[in-house]
């Protein structure tokens, strides 16, 4: 259910702790239903391509499923890729719906962007090669930049959440930084 | 922390700090108050998440200058790791859990600057999220106070049912001892039963025994009795007769003297005729004459009415057949008749005695 109610702004909020496993996808998704369910407008931003632990918990059980439509323009790993060959503005990745609507599951359809293509692992090297770009510091700052000021510009979302990867690596901690908040 | 807010120097940004939100908390003073080890204490809507791991937001607020409100426990709960595991959200799947609570105080907490902001609708919609969670806590809540009265009430029923068990358990030894005594009682009674009727049958074969033998005895006694009775009569009897016949020998002996003297002298010549026949000269006519006068002799006997003597007669016998036996060797036939004629004549008065006794 998505509410018509909608703020003038878009708050991006990111999560990130010390290490992996502490749970900060739970949290995270967990808020991301409240807001919801509450009839904000929510985007999810998996940015953890290492582990993809948002975007699994997202897809659910037959998440591979869902991914049969997408390609590299719904990824931000993909996204970061074509950043890294063309830096190119118009490369931003886009939104799927994940309908997780039924009231035994969620009961709701969320707007995602996931990791990457390579969830399930099913992927040539090629391929994963392109999903999982190794940028330097300050082109990863560029980009995320970028895709941030991009979906604020939007006006669609009331809440952005993004996943990070665990520790403080430059992946994190510029995430962080580039959001409106986090926790 | 530091290193978001360097990056964020670098990058002329200014994020907020919504909150830090302590996962997986365990330190806390709540638990181990609950029903089972290790678990928070009943009715935990009203758990104070405050003294949940204080130590560690302690540590927080000092090391990065944030209010001790901004920093937000979230304790441990399995069923947080098996939502996340079945790629559920807990406020669906385990609404009532810990986990569920805590993340919704948390966030109310953390997102309490902008909520001011929200549309009244939106609002509405958020607590009516949190109500729903607090009516889940409170109705497993109640559930489970339901279920660990049940099972307090259980477990009293349990020892109630011990204690039962270990009296009648205790009665049943004591039954099973009593009917230990009474089964050697009875087999003591039992082998007396079995002694005192075979005792009761010796003794009655005994007494049917003695009676057998006694009645017998009596019986023989009786008899016996009965034959010495007879046979004193009899004697009795012959005695009377015996008396008789001497009180009438006597009479004959005090009436024929003379002939007892007469009989005395025939003998004697009977005597001198047996010397006589052996030496082989007797003679027919001294036979003769000693017939003659035996018979006079009978006769005087019939004429008195006195027998002669059994004895007298015997030995007139015994004479006469020494006389036969010397005839026979002589070989004189009439002598032989002679003799015969005399034993003819002596067993005639021997059965005139008879007929006279």
């Amino acid at each position: 259910m998505v509410s018509t109610l909608s703020l003038e702004r878009t708050e991006i909020i990111s999560v990130a702790s010390g290490k992996g496993g502490t749970g900060k996808t739970s949290i995270l998704a967990s808020l991301g239903y409240a807001l919801q369910v509450s009839g904000h407008k929510v985007l999810f931003i998996d940015t953890d391509f290492a582990t993809d632990g948002l975007s699994l918990f997202l897809l659910g059980p037959r998440g591979w499923e869902a991914m049969s439509g997408l390609d590299d323009g719904n990824t931000f790993a993909g996204y970061l890729g074509r950043h890294f060959v063309s830096n190119s503005q118009q490369n931003f990745p886009e939104s799927f719906k994940v309908n997780r609507g039924r009231q035994d599951d969620h009961g709701q359809i969320y707007d995602v962007i996931i990791s990457g293509r390579n969830l399930y692992g099913d992927l040539p090297e090629q391929m994963t090669q392109l999903a999982a770009p190794e940028l330097s510091r300050e082109a990863f700052r560029r980009a995320v930049r970028k895709f941030f000021d991009y979906v604020r510009g939007r006006k669609e979302w009331d809440y952005v959440l993004v996943d990070t990867r665990g520790g403080f690596t430059f992946n994190t901690t510029d995430v962080c930084a580039l959001s409106d908040s986090f926790f | 922390m530091y290193r978001i807010s360097a990056a964020a120097a670098e990058l002329a940004c200014k994020p907020t700090l919504r909150g830090v939100v302590v996962n997986k908390a365990t330190e806390s003073s709540e638990r181990g108050q609950g029903p089972w080890p290790g678990t928070f204490r009943l009715n935990f809507d009203r758990l104070n998440l405050d003294n949940v791991e204080g130590s560690f937001r302690n540590v927080l607020v000092e090391e990065f200058s944030i209010r001790y409100s901004d920093t937000h426990p979230v304790p441990l709960d399995i069923f947080a790791v098996e939502a996340y595991k079945t790629q559920r959200i807990p406020y669906v799947a385990f609404p009532a859990s810990v986990f569920s609570y805590a993340t919704l105080v948390a966030f109310s907490g953390m997102m309490k600057t902008v909520t001011v902001r929200w549309p009244e609708e939106v609002t509405k919609r958020w607590n009516a999220l949190v109500d729903r969670i607090s009516q889940a806590i409170k109705e497993a809540n109640e559930s489970l106070v339901k279920q660990v009265q049940q099972d307090q009430a259980l477990h009293e029923d349990l020892d109630k049912l011990a204690k039962e068990n270990e009296a009648l358990r205790s009665r049943s030894k004591l039954a099973e001892e009593n009917t230990a005594d009474r089964e050697r009682y009875y087999e003591h009674y039992r082998m007396e039963v079995a002694r005192s009727d075979r005792l009761r049958r010796f003794t009655l074969v005994a007494s049917v025994l003695i009676l057998t033998v006694t009645a017998g005895a009596l019986v023989w006694s009786l008899i016996k009795l009965q034959q010495q009775e007879t046979r004193q009569a009899v004697t009795q009897e012959r005695l009377y007769s015996l008396q008789g016949e001497l009180q009438k020998l006597q009479d004959q002996l005090r009436s024929s003297a003379a002939t007892q003297e007469r009989l005395n002298s025939l003998q004697e010549e009977l005597r001198k005729l047996q010397d006589q026949l052996r030496s082989s000269t007797a003679t027919q006519e001294r036979l003769n004459s000693l017939q003659e006068e035996l018979r006079k002799l009978q006769g005087q006997l019939q004429s008195s009415g006195q027998p002669a003597t059994q004895e007298r007669l015997n030995s007139l016998q015994e004479e006469l057949r020494k006389l036969q036996d010397q005839l026979q060797s002589s070989g004189q036939p009439a002598t032989q008749e002679r003799l015969n004629s005399l034993q003819e004549e002596l067993r005639k008065l021997q059965d005139q005695l008879s007929s006279g006794r």
